[in-house]
């Protein structure tokens, strides 16, 4: 069998990723990293939408 | 989120507060409530406060260490004297981690100044140990957990303190009614909220809470 080398998104309830942000990468036809990363950033926004806060990021 | 991410991170904070030694501080939030008190809430976040009434001498080595643990941005925490500055204003700090997981850090500066500095300073007076994952942690007692959720009191807030009575007449899980009151007692706007959430649980569900602390259904039907 010929290889793609392109990993199939894995759905199993086994998956070590949320199945939210497989389905918003899905939905919104994105990376795997980039829903993660739109998911987790809005989470922060409705967290603290009224705080003053420090946001930073990691590099890895 | 992954599962094991998460983990990872949490355990990397905790190992840093560990190795630090610092002493001021407290997990609070539905990760508590979630791990401890069998409140039936997914979270994305674990917040950390941390106590600067003063500030522990050890508060920014375990800054420094944290940032290089976690491996965050240099950029978003240059100059340092900035950053610190900002902390000790009370700015809460989110840390944002890297992947494919839908999780964040929020560390809380607490200062004398901050609005809910007392019920905060209580709760932390009055802390328990906890374990997770072989890990000591500081964590406040089931009562000022509930207190602490009544301070933000915002619809998610509400909504967890009911689902909590909820699942509490399920398990049989008792409330410590005489430590409640007695910090209710303290804060009347507190008390206050704790009956709305009372009034919620007995008007949507038919709960109560007993003398004992006890939820249970109640035997007169409102109409």
């Amino acid at each position: 069998m010929k290889k793609t080398g392109k990993k199939p998104l894995r759905t199993s309830s086994k998956s070590p990723i949320d199945q939210r942000i497989i389905n918003l990468a899905k939905e919104k036809k994105i990376s795997i990293e980039e829903a993660a990363k739109i998911l987790r950033r809005a989470y922060i926004l409705l967290e603290h939408e009224k705080d003053k806060i420090i946001w930073v990021k990691c590099v890895s | 989120m992954s599962y094991e991410r998460r983990i990872k991170l949490i355990r990397r904070l905790f190992r840093v507060i560990e190795r630090s030694r610092i002493v001021k501080w407290l997990i609070i939030g539905m990760f508590v409530g979630e791990e401890f008190y069998q409140v039936s809430a997914k979270t994305y976040d674990i917040d950390l406060c941390l106590f600067l009434d003063p500030e522990e001498e050890r508060l920014e080595a375990f800054l420094r260490s944290l940032v290089r643990v976690l491996r965050i941005d240099p950029r978003d925490i240059s100059p340092w004297s900035q950053f610190m500055e900002r902390i000790r204003r009370g700015e809460i700090l989110v840390i944002e981690p890297t992947g494919p997981i839908n999780f964040h850090i929020d560390i809380i500066p607490i200062t004398p100044v901050h609005k809910d500095y007392e019920v905060f300073r209580d709760a932390f007076n009055n802390r328990t140990t906890a374990h997770w994952r072989c890990i000591q942690i500081n964590i406040p007692t089931r009562e000022y957990w509930i207190a602490l959720k009544l301070v933000g009191f915002r619809e998610k807030d509400k909504y967890h303190l009911v689902e909590m009575l909820r699942l509490y007449n399920i398990l049989k899980i008792r409330i410590n009614v005489n430590v409640l009151n007695k910090v209710l007692e303290k804060y009347p706007y507190l008390k206050n909220r704790w009956e709305i959430i009372l009034s919620i649980a007995k008007k949507d569900y038919n709960l109560e809470l007993t003398e004992e602390g006890y939820v249970i259904l109640s035997s007169s039907h409102d109409s």
